[in-house]
């Protein structure tokens, strides 16, 4: 038995085992598809086969007809019954012009039109998975094709065939920051500019559970099971915009959630029309989500492409930044999917740099393809690729070492709080601390010794680095909590933040340790059920800096009610009441009382408390990442031999599970800078629908990372000193590794040319075809 | 749908024979077994030929090694004899999928499902192996060279099936190797594949060689004009460019987003060139 105090073993800064993964690995989690209801009947979509087409006529009466089946809809049926669209990008977003942003409505089934290939055009509700799959072929759909998107730049085509009949042309939205007659004058003055046209390909996130619905009436409440990062997100536009319906006649549950990464943070076409159905049948209707129809229809992340140049000064000081870029959004805009490019890249794009001027021009276009949306990191990768890529272009330029460029515009520690340029304000954070300590892990200065050992065996070896930081929040800072006292033994902490696998509930569990103190055992986390709690959910890396904050707040009010409790009990002051490791102590005595056994003589068996409270603003977490990378010159095959990286993400709760999120985002990240990609060929059809062609990462293209967290810079905008961690791996590596492959081509002699067009993903044979000169 | 598991090769032909519709067999069924979940075919008739002992054994015959068609790859690895004589075949077996499938699926398999970039096949045609085929008219025997006849089309005639195939005698000095090209890491299909099979004379001059590609024409092939540039050198790098040239000159592959057709020709050139310098290694030169 240790001596240490429970806090000390169990609390926040120890590296606790996982709470929830005994369940996972003994498979008894409970995934949406673990629940099999009794009656519970199938849902089948039957998915558009082309990108752009007019619905002609939609004969649903073959499949009626076939045994087993209970219900066929169409758009139209949907609209009949009171069905609306899915809210748009018109009501936040605006054209040059202040006009509303354009799109098309975002009808769960599609009425009229079909906007991209896959989209949901009827829905087959049967007794059995077969039947419903052999119902759906016979659905007859006679559709008049029309010119398909499949790109940005035919997409602003003066002649390109409109998205949206009737309007001017395909920009659904877009946004002007900063000054550009500065930055004019700062580009005229220029000792040098670097100036990058840049790809940001499209991804599919690729949960491991696909998006899985089910749904059933209880009386006249509708409740509906899901796989969801933000419960109370789907119920309250489920309700009223979408279906007609209260919000207090939604019940949201979500159980174990098998991975989000963004793709999982609101209401689908797929969703509502799964409520409809059990609605409207009066069965408990499911549907799961194959893989591929998961490739067609979730969110897709990225997909944007532009130019950016910096004007630097003689010294290779940034004096002016512009960025111009369009964002292919698809067809069926999510409104995400726009704030993502137009709102919250801009917010971090000049990152960690004290850059004065900005002009910054982002357009959203509307193509044939399913919308993107929020994807690890939603913005925040986009803008940091092209920074950190320019970064390494502007020490190319000015013939300054790549680590002494990015410290000479450094914002310094002592800036802070630092406003920058779109009016974000960085409460904490030491920079050129962070490069200092990553240049000396990585043994910067040595990397010439490795590059000639790679070159002894054929390889062509190179170094890439992104010194960056991030924003994390979603702008939404209250949270609610409540805590119960059992006199079983148990501190039950219901939450509305979200697992989707990242270990939450054992690092709220550490947090309430900290103040509680008592075994982790007597903690029960819950969380996924909108008539228990209700918030923002989990997303852009909030959950431990807002709900963990919750949680510590909750625990301080729940022991300062209890000791005013205990006080009664052992008739004394309250002020003379201590507490420590689950005990009530009289001050200076040996009397004492258990926090359980107090429960135990409340009138009703319990101690609880229900705690609102808010953090000041958002963290912003910050890192250098240095990758090693070799090519294989004759295949051009691209390895990543080293990563290492420094992280400042305030204090840690729980660094075995921080390094994990750091490391498997840089997976992510590593997985977009060398080989995902999502791909539609010229008539918008999908050419990468199953894993086979959309080529995930896996550990071994990885190597052994190298990760170190400093925690001497807590956040200031939060009572744990905490910044989110979420997302930072997968921001930093994508830039990290592409400059790393950049460098070894330069350095072993490829036309510089040549490596200027090449776009991410580095797969072998793009980089084969820049080395075959 | 009918499904047949027969103890004997002479009951699975006559089930063959017998069997009315669609009939396909089943041996791993990595293959079968995904394309019936995918809809892709219906048989009316399955004949599993796991239950059939001789199939599932890997037997030392005339000096070298019979590998039944129901042996699954992993049994393959855990074979040390066949894994000394044949490293390279072993290899190329032991890339197909992932560690379950390596437990369920057969290089007979992979050969009769006849697709170009099958890993197997390759290193068998380098290794000059030959397919045991039983049918009606009774056995027979093909070269796995010419087994295949295009993409999923091989050269069996109804009512035949493969019961093993057979790898040669290994001479002293002999060495073989596999290599393919893949976007992953691990667990993919080959863009491209190159295998070399090799015998050494004296003072590690290649006296005899086989080289054989894969996923650059509609069948895996043998090169010829490879093996010749090999034959009588020490791998100098004079007979490791002609080598090179003569893998470049017999691709003909196709262009999709897996790959082009330069760089596959390409990737081709240099896999046959590394497999040859690892089978010379293994064969006991030294460069």
């Amino acid at each position: 038995m240790s001596n240490e105090s429970i806090p000390a073993r169990f609390g926040s800064g120890q590296s606790v085992i996982r709470v929830e993964d005994r369940k996972l690995l003994e498979g008894s989690g409970s995934f949406t598809d673990d629940f099999q209801p009794d009656g519970q009947a199938t849902l089948a979509f039957v998915r558009a086969p082309h990108a752009h087409a007019r619905l002609r006529a939609i004969d649903t009466r073959a499949a009626l007809e076939m045994p087993g089946v209970v219900a066929v809809y169409t758009g139209a049926d949907l609209q009949a019954a009171g069905v609306k669209p899915l809210p748009g990008v018109a009501d936040g977003w605006k054209r040059a012009d202040g006009s509303p942003a354009n799109a098309p409505a975002r009808h769960p089934l599609a009425v009229d039109k079909v906007y991209f290939s896959g989209q949901p055009v009827c829905a087959v509700v049967a007794d059995t998975p077969a039947i419903a799959a052999a119902a759906c072929e016979a659905v007859l759909i006679d559709y008049d094709t029309l010119q398909s998107i499949a790109d940005p730049v035919s997409a602003l085509a003066g002649n390109a065939v409109r998205i949206v009949d009737g309007s001017s042309d395909n920009l659904c939205a877009e946004m002007r920051h900063g000054d550009a007659a500065a930055a004019d004058a700062a580009f005229s003055q220029a000792a040098h500019i670097a100036r990058l046209q840049l790809v940001n390909q499209r991804l599919a996130p690729s949960a491991l559970e696909p998006r899985s619905v089910l749904a059933w009436m209880e009386d006249d409440r509708l409740t509906i099971r899901l796989s969801s990062q933000m419960p109370t997100g789907v119920r309250n536009t489920l309700a009223e915009p979408v279906l007609g319906m209260d919000a207090d006649k939604i019940r949201v549950v979500v159980g174990d959630v098998g991975g989000g990464f963004g793709m999982k943070t609101g209401l689908y076409p797929e969703d509502a029309v799964v409520a409809f159905a059990a609605r409207d049948t009066g069965r408990a209707v499911k549907w799961i989500a194959t893989r591929s129809e998961e490739l067609l229809s979730a969110v897709h992340g990225r997909d944007i492409q532009g130019s950016a140049e910096f004007a630097l000064d003689a010294d290779g000081r940034v004096l002016a930044y512009r960025i111009k870029t369009d964002a292919d959004v698809g067809a069926l805009v999510n409104p995400t999917g726009v704030a993502i490019q137009l709102m919250i890249g801009p917010w971090v794009a000049t990152s960690i740099y004290d850059i004065p001027v900005i002009d910054f021009h982002y357009r959203a276009v509307l193509t044939n393809k399913a919308a993107t949306g929020a994807y690890r990191g939603a913005g925040r990768p986009e803008a940091i690729y092209l920074t950190e890529r320019l970064m390494d272009e502007a020490a190319r330029v000015t013939g300054i070492d790549p680590a002494e460029i990015r410290r000479r515009n450094m914002i310094t520690a002592s800036q802070m709080p630092y406003r920058n340029p779109m009016a974000q304000t960085y409460d904490s954070g030491d920079f050129a601390s962070i490069l200092d300590q990553t240049l000396a892990l990585a043994d910067w200065h040595g990397f010439e010794a490795r590059r000639t050992r790679s070159a002894g065996q054929h390889k062509w070896r190179g170094r890439g680095m992104a010194a960056f930081l991030e924003w994390t929040g979603g702008m939404m800072f209250e949270e609610r909590v409540t805590m119960e006292v059992q006199a079983d033994g148990m501190v039950d902490v219901m939450t509305a933040l979200m697992p989707m696998g990242q270990g939450i509930a054992t690092c709220f569990a550490q947090v309430a340790i900290d103040v509680l103190g008592i075994p982790i055992e007597n903690i029960r986390i819950s969380h996924g059920d909108t008539d228990r709690a209700n918030g923002f959910g989990s997303a852009g890396s909030r959950s431990i800096f807002t709900g963990g904050s919750a949680v510590k707040v909750a625990a301080v009010e729940l022991i300062e009610k209890s000791r005013q409790l205990a006080a009664d009990q052992l008739e004394c002051a309250t002020a003379d009441v201590e507490y420590g490791d689950g005990q009530f102590r009289i001050a200076g005595t040996d009397r004492t009382m258990g926090l359980f056994e107090l429960a135990a003589g409340q009138p009703d068996r319990r101690i609880d408390i229900d705690s609102t409270s808010s953090v000041d603003d958002s963290t912003w977490p910050n890192g250098c990442h240095i990758c090693e990378v070799e090519i294989d010159p004759d295949t051009g095959a691209v390895q990543v031999v080293s990563y290492v990286n420094v992280n400042d993400v305030g204090h840690v709760v729980n660094p075995v599970i921080v390094v994990g999120q750091l490391e498997g985002g840089a997976v992510q990240g590593i997985g977009q800078a060398l080989q995902e990609h999502v791909i539609y060929d010229e008539a918008g059809q999908l050419q990468t629908g199953s894993f086979m062609d959309y080529t995930m990462p896996r550990a071994l293209e990885g190597c052994v990372y190298q990760t170190q967290l400093d925690q001497s810079i807590p956040c200031k905008n939060n009572p744990l000193g905490v910044k989110g961690v979420g997302e930072l791996g997968t921001i930093g590596a994508t830039p990290a590794v592409a400059n790393a492959v950049i460098d070894a081509l330069l350095r072993g002699g490829a036309d510089a040319g040549r490596v200027a067009q090449l776009q991410i993903p580095f797969t072998a044979d793009k980089v084969w075809q820049v080395l075959r000169g | 749908m009918q499904y047949i598991a027969p103890e004997k090769i002479s009951d699975a032909v006559e089930a063959l024979s017998q069997a009315k519709g669609s009939v396909h067999l089943l041996a791993g069924g990595s293959d079968l077994l995904v394309r019936m979940k995918g809809g892709f075919i219906e048989p009316d008739v399955v004949v599993d030929v796991k239950r059939i002992k001789s199939m599932g054994k890997i037997k030392k015959a005339g000096g070298g090694f019979s590998v039944g068609g129901a042996v699954s790859c992993a049994e393959m690895g855990d074979n040390d004899a066949l894994k000394k004589a044949w490293p390279g075949v072993v290899e190329a077996a032991q890339l197909i999928g992932s560690d379950q499938i390596q437990g369920r699926c057969t290089v007979v398999g992979n050969m009769c499902n006849a697709s170009p970039a099958a890993d197997s096949v390759p290193a068998l045609i380098a290794a000059d192996a030959q397919a045991v085929i039983q049918g009606p008219k009774g056995e027979r025997r093909i070269s796995v060279a010419k087994f295949a006849k295009g993409p999923g089309q091989t050269s069996l005639k109804a009512k035949e099936l493969v019961e093993a195939v057979e790898l040669p005698k290994r001479p002293a000095k002999s060495g073989d190797a596999y290599l393919r090209f893949i976007p992953r890491t691990e667990m993919d299909i080959a863009v491209v594949s190159a295998a070399v099979s090799l015998t050494l004379g004296a003072k590690g001059v290649v006296r005899e060689a086989r080289v054989a590609l894969g996923a650059v024409a509609p069948t895996a092939k043998l090169v010829p004009a490879a093996a010749k540039a090999l034959i009588g050198s020490k791998l100098d790098d004079a007979a490791l460019e002609k080598l090179a040239a003569a893998c470049a000159a017999a691709c003909a592959p196709i262009d999709d987003k897996r790959g082009t057709i330069k760089f596959r020709t390409r990737v081709a050139s240099v896999l046959g060139r590394r497999a040859a310098l690892i089978a010379y290694e293994r064969a006991g030169g030294k460069l």
